[in-house]
């Protein structure tokens, strides 16, 4: 039972896009934080 | 419209996803340069990346290299439709002596997306309370503020300043 619930193909697919909104937002916090300056300004 | 709806949840989702990986602190250092050429300096203070919000604590302000205030606590919450700065304990220069006491207890800024064009700010201190809005279109600011016994008392002299309003409150408006 339990695995038919897995492999329902509606589950599979919000699961999936759910983890690649996941992944595309951590590149980009990723590429934000290789662009922006990592120590701040000081007198 | 379900397909809408999806959409919109997935929106939301990337959106909440984007701003609990985001880098806060590389974001608020990016933003400290961009207000050094405004000539207004945040320095020693630590900043703290948390999930949905950055912390900032003990912060030395200066304005054209000189001291102007230090800030016990900051909290910045950025969610894109609803941002708030929640300012603490904030103590001016003994250079603004002469014209405010210089304890203020909190500021909380305010900027929501379903008034997009206005930019509300409270404060309460030694003073008594404030309240500011900024509208962005008119390029103005006007506060009203509801001195208090101290501030009749001794900062009559700024208070003269101010247009006095028929509740007993002060106002003051500028352009920018």
């Amino acid at each position: 039972m339990n695995m038919q619930k897995l492999s329902n193909p509606f589950l599979v697919s919000i699961i999936t896009k759910i983890l690649i909104l996941l992944v595309i937002a951590k590149v980009f916090s990723l590429l934000i934080w290789w662009f922006l300056p990592s120590d701040g300004v000081e007198l | 419209m379900v397909r809408l709806l999806y959409f919109l949840a997935y929106s939301l989702f990337f959106i909440f996803a984007l701003l609990f990986f985001v880098p806060k602190v590389s974001l608020y250092h990016y933003a400290e340069k961009e207000l050094q050429k405004q000539k207004l300096v945040f320095s020693n203070e630590e900043a703290i990346d948390r999930p949905f919000a950055l912390t900032l604590r003990d912060i030395d302000v200066s304005y054209d290299s000189i001291e102007s205030a230090k800030v016990e606590n900051a909290e910045i919450e950025l969610f894109v439709f609803f941002n708030h700065i929640g300012i603490e304990n904030i103590e001016l220069s003994d250079m603004a002596a002469s014209f405010l006491p210089l304890k203020i207890e909190n500021l909380d800024i305010k900027y929501t997306l379903l008034n997009p064009l206005k930019v509300f700010a409270t404060s309460k201190g030694e003073f008594g309370e404030a309240s500011a809005t900024v509208n962005i279109l008119d390029k103005n600011v006007s506060v009203l503020l509801v001195p208090s016994d101290l501030m009749k008392k001794k900062y009559s002299k700024t208070l003269r300043n101010l247009k006095k309003n028929a509740e007993g409150g002060y106002e003051y408006a500028k352009t920018f």
